[in-house]
């Protein structure tokens, strides 16, 4: 799951005065393109124009009612590339600042609703992130009981336990995950579903959306040392405490995409005396969004461009040293369209490093026997899917999307099967 | 060219260095600031509405409020009344700033609410040496005196009588009308001021207005201790219809002169205001809110503006635009139709929704390209999709039935 943030160039981000002036900008469009380009389909003129006119309980209502993730896609969903990057404005001046004026809704209470009838049916949803809150909150809204088990101490899914605290604090996830709980979805903690053809039985309906916790590896000799960890395990620890502090370790990251970006400005925070990031291509490959990049630009952070490890050198069963080769893009494209990187000879060099941080992307092994599908079916009825365990790794908006999807063909398949 | 004198302006017998006075009103009710804006290049001022020594003014805070919308500030409200300096001490300020500044105009405002109290304030000021008196016939909090609570303005024969006593007590010395466009006949009072003798007529002055109600507590704006009242209105607001006043005025009342005031924020509003009539600009909102400095872009771009159309003295854009103006009843009967400039649009559809649901449905959006068209059979030439342009020049009106696309 991918997530930029910590955006604002506004010192107070929400003066009212400095927002209403933004909103006043917008030119209401008909048809408007930011909202067809927010996978949640957030109605953004008609929220901007609730603002604008001070309503803001109206504005909360639209922008929630299109995405239970309302505070954290405020803080963390890319809006550059997605709303922000189709508004009409870009061909006068600049884009409207819409990430800005959504997390400003955030802060107020829609009005309040007659809650749903009850249709009687149950439906369990695995995970707890942004795919599976968006899919519980629309399932509840619409009468189910909606039970979603989490495997962590800890609810929130990627932003609970990777998406580090610069960028998206504690409170703002808790803002939508206590509404959710507020519109009747139940959450359980420290709760493994193996199987959630299990769940068959005493649910008429299950929703996965557990993600993609497994770190692919390099693969390369010594990834088993002390020392070499993977991202997610990195961010979490750090995260929730278990790294407090790396002062004076060496450390040299993987990779070369968002996750290893969030990754390196959390060793410069934690006090590392050296960060570096090992990326084996060159900055035009470089598929990450430009806050994030920011973020590591902004820490002196220095990135080592068309760099490959060769081998990770141990010293008494812990990390000491990674050798490097230097590489050169072959005019051959991969399956992703990118030019290859290639090994140049003779190139290898050794650097000095105590923690490597492998951020070569995610995975996710979660229970084999189903195959789950990218439009949120599976290939066992009653059972759905979505989030980046169907999709792949993608962003907090599009795992709202999926949720919503979800929640609407879960919908279907219980009145189409007579289970309500 | 710089230096040029092509901004001196004569004016009921004044010579000006530049058409632009000071107001009366906060910005020269104190002798201090009066000084910085005649230091800042201002052609004169008229110092703060003044009374006899036995008036009572008592005024109220908060006084002043605003009228914003789209977030701009729109137009200015204050429930001010005039001066707390009487007579006494405003013929002294007149005699200390004429003798600093001889070259500028030291004009005064005064108001009173008997015959006898306009001539003695008349006769305190041209003893002091002022160039110039004006008379408030028009403050939106009401006049002293006779019917209070009403203007002086408001009737052509107080204004006529009242006018005249004073223009007996000033003699040679030139006598301003100040007048309000709230008011059933303008032309009307102002031949009444013309027929009393007295110099022109100042048009016109704040509107009588109410600037909003604070709908959490359901009392109006300015909130004063739990009440509130009418405020007079300035600033960009009233500016069309200021213009309207002086373009009656001076359409109907040929050759009477007007020193137009109301709603001038810049040197383009001096310029128009000019161009239907008026022989000076007064400017007190633009000032309160933005300071003197304005002088200096008001006086370039004045300035600029003659040079580029080629006029030598700025007294000849006066009444410009009054041959082109008409009763509806002349007007020419043209079919314009607005034509979308494509490659200019941006895509936004706001001239689609406007027409559609204001207009003649004779806009067609295309939802792949997102630039719309015209329908030139329903089209009506209305104009309001020009009045939505998000970038200048997407839509345009064409005339000719031979260039419609």
């Amino acid at each position: 799951m991918i997530a930029v943030g910590g955006n604002s160039t506004r010192e107070n981000r929400f003066d009212r005065l400095a927002l209403i002036a933004e909103a006043e900008r917008c030119l209401y469009c008909y048809d408007a393109p930011c909202r067809a380009a927010c996978p949640a389909e957030v109605p953004v003129p008609e929220f901007i124009r609730s603002l604008a006119s001070g309503n803001f309980r109206r504005a909360a209502e639209l922008v929630r009612s299109a995405n239970p993730m309302i505070a954290v896609c405020g803080e963390v969903c890319p809006a550059e590339t997605f709303c922000q990057a189709s508004c009409t404005r870009n061909k006068i001046d600049r884009a409207i600042e819409i990430r800005y004026l959504h997390a400003f809704t955030s802060k107020f209470d829609p009005p309040a609703t007659e809650p749903a009838t009850l249709t009687g049916a149950k439906v369990a949803v695995v995970g707890s992130g942004p795919a599976a809150v968006s899919c519980a909150v629309k399932l509840a809204e619409a009468g189910y009981s909606v039970t979603c088990f989490e495997r962590s101490p800890k609810l929130g899914g990627v932003p609970a336990l990777n998406i580090p605290g610069f960028r998206l604090a504690d409170p703002i996830l808790r803002n939508d995950l206590d509404r959710a709980a507020a519109g009747g979805v139940i959450f359980h903690t420290q709760s493994r579903i193996d199987d959630p053809r299990a769940l068959l039985g005493e649910y008429e309906a299950v929703f996965v959306a557990t993600g993609l916790p497994r770190e692919k590896k390099t693969g390369i000799a010594g990834e088993n040392l002390e020392g070499v960890i993977g991202s997610l395990e990195f961010l979490e620890k750090a995260k929730n405490g278990e790294i407090r502090s790396l002062t004076g370790r060496q450390v040299v990251i993987i990779g070369g995409g968002n996750v290893s970006l969030d990754t390196a400005a959390v060793a410069a925070d934690l006090g590392a005396a050296s960060v570096r990031l090992l990326y084996r291509r060159g900055p035009l490959e470089m598929k990450v969004w430009r806050a994030e990049l920011e973020s590591v630009q902004k820490r002196g952070i220095v990135i080592d461009y068309l760099t490959a490890p060769l081998e990770f050198i141990g010293e008494k069963g812990k990390l000491a040293g990674v050798v490097c080769a230097r590489t050169m893009l072959a005019e051959k494209r991969d399956s992703s369209g990118r030019r290859t990187p290639v090994i140049i000879d003779s190139s290898a060099y050794k650097i000095a490093a105590d923690i490597a941080v492998i951020s070569i992307g995610l995975y996710s092994d979660y229970c084999p026997a189903v195959a789950f599908r990218e439009d949120t079916t599976s290939s066992v009825p009653g059972l759905f899917a979505g989030g980046d365990l169907a999709r792949g790794e993608g962003t907090i908006v599009e795992a709202v999307r999926d949720g919503k999807l979800a929640a609407r063909r879960i919908i279907e398949y219980l009145k189409e099967t007579g289970r309500v | 060219m710089k230096g040029s004198n092509r901004l001196e302006t004569d004016f009921i017998g004044l010579r000006l260095e530049n058409p632009f006075l000071l107001s009366a009103g906060p910005s020269t009710d104190e002798l201090s600031i009066a000084r910085r804006g005649l230091e800042a290049g201002w052609a004169g001022l008229i110092l703060k509405t003044t009374s006899l020594n036995s008036a009572k003014v008592s005024l109220a805070y908060p006084m002043m409020s605003r009228f914003a919308y789209d977030g701009r500030f729109a137009g200015m409200g204050n429930i001010d009344l005039i001066s707390v300096y009487h007579i006494e001490e405003v013929a002294r300020r007149v005699k200390i700033l004429k003798s600093a500044y001889p070259q500028k105009i030291i004009g005064a405002s005064i108001m009173s609410d008997t015959i006898e109290g306009w001539r003695i304030l008349v006769g305190e000021l041209k003893a002091a040496g002022a160039d110039l008196i004006e008379c408030s016939f028009s403050c939106p909090q009401g006049n002293m005196g006779e019917d209070a609570g009403k203007m002086l303005a408001q009737s052509e024969k107080a204004t006529e009588r009242i006018a005249r006593a004073v223009k007996e007590a000033a003699g040679d010395l030139p006598v301003l009308i100040k007048i309000t466009p709230q008011v059933t006949d303008i032309v009307a009072i102002a031949e009444a001021v013309k027929s009393s003798g007295c110099s022109g007529v100042t048009a016109s002055n704040s509107i009588p207005a109410l600037m909003g109600i604070d709908i959490e507590s359901m009392i109006p704006i300015p909130v004063v201790g739990g009440r509130s009242t009418y405020s007079g209105l300035s600033g960009p607001a009233i500016k069309p219809i200021t213009l309207r006043a002086v373009a009656e005025i001076a359409r109907h009342v040929p050759g009477f002169p007007i020193s137009g005031n109301g709603g001038v924020m810049n040197w383009r509003d001096a310029v128009e205001l000019m161009a239907v009539g008026a022989g000076t600009i007064q400017i007190c909102t633009a000032v309160m809110l933005h300071g003197f400095g304005i002088i200096d872009d008001l006086v370039g771009g004045l300035d600029n503006y003659l040079e580029r159309k080629g006029h030598n003295s700025v007294m000849q854009i006066i009444g410009l635009a009054l041959p082109h103006l008409c009763d509806h009843d002349s007007l020419p009967r043209l079919k314009p139709r607005s034509r979308v400039v494509q490659n200019k649009c941006v895509g936004c559809g706001r001239c689609y929704i406007a027409c559609r649901d204001g207009g003649h449905e004779a806009v067609v959006w295309n939802e792949k390209t997102r630039i719309p068209t015209i329908d030139n059979e329903k089209c009506v030439g209305c104009g309001l999709c020009l009045l939505l342009q998000p970038v200048e020049g997407c839509l345009e009106l064409v005339f000719d039935d031979d260039q419609l696309v």
